[in-house]
């Protein structure tokens, strides 16, 4: 098998892509995009921690089980909120909802 | 010497960072879901690849296919034609490249992290059931109700007021 630092390198890959996603776009669907790839970059962290400690530990394939279904609680109410967006302001770019602002 | 399972990881991981990248800098949102869809698809090959199969199936069935159909539903329901606006890219490209860098040091740096077992440990579905269930019975109660609100609140967002 690989070394567990592989798993950790391409688990800080995924990571910096998120945070790079997450910085520069203003699209609303693609900030949520990005956010589904910082939480897959935390599952591979624990479902690789968890596999390679002696003896195995399972509560690293429980967390992530919750995460994965937590997840999708988190896309339901993300994409409802896109489609109010849209619907009040004809627009999902976050960089022109700044009504609030004074 | 690299055996079935190191080329196997080399692969999968190139296939989920390439499809990444597509995901966050195609141009059209419908391709982009798709390449999402394809990368939770290759990090359920990671998650098998480390001995956790229920996990595996459990990512490819919600991830890779329920939220992908949810997502592109939006997708389409927006329209194709929203403009996108890119600002700050270059902070974007320093603030990510700088945390790669210290993360990676860090990683390379821990010498007890370059271990490597020589098979992966799985875990049969009973013992996860088992654990699921005695282990955690209070967080899946908690997951029930998270998920109730959540589809309740969304429904009631999206909901047209009739006046």
């Amino acid at each position: 098998m690989v070394p567990l630092a592989y798993y950790l390198i391409l688990s800080i890959i995924l990571l910096c892509l998120g945070f790079y996603g997450l910085i520069s776009k203003t699209n609303a669907i693609r900030m949520l995009f990005a956010i589904e790839i910082l939480t897959l970059a935390a599952n591979l962290n624990l479902i690789a921690f968890s596999a390679y400690m002696s003896p195995p530990i399972i509560s690293g394939q429980m967390v992530v089980i919750f995460s994965i279904a937590s997840g999708v609680a988190e896309v339901a109410i993300g994409l409802a909120i896109i489609i109010l967006m849209y619907r009040l302001n004809r627009t999902v770019d976050v960089s022109e909802l700044r009504r609030l602002k004074g | 010497m690299i055996d079935f399972v190191d080329i196997t990881f080399f692969l999968l991981s190139s296939v989920t960072i390439i499809s990444a990248i597509v995901a966050l800098e195609a141009k059209e949102l419908v391709y982009a879901a798709l390449s999402l869809a394809v990368t939770f698809a290759a990090a359920a090959g990671l998650f098998m690849l480390l001995g956790a199969f229920y996990v595996a199936f459990f990512q490819l069935a919600i991830r890779s296919g329920a939220v992908i159909v949810l997502i592109l539903f939006v997708v389409m329901l927006i329209g194709r034609g929203v403009k996108e606006v890119v600002e700050l890219r270059v902070w974007a490209v320093i603030v990510s490249l700088a945390f790669f860098v210290v993360t990676v040091w860090l990683v390379i740096m821990a010498g007890s992290l370059w271990f490597s077992p020589q098979s992966p440990s799985t875990f049969s579905v009973t013992e996860l059931g088992t654990s699921l269930l005695v282990s955690y019975g209070v967080a899946l109660a908690i997951l029930a109700i998270i998920l109730m609100t959540a589809s309740t609140g969304a429904l009631t967002l999206i909901k047209e007021d009739k006046e």
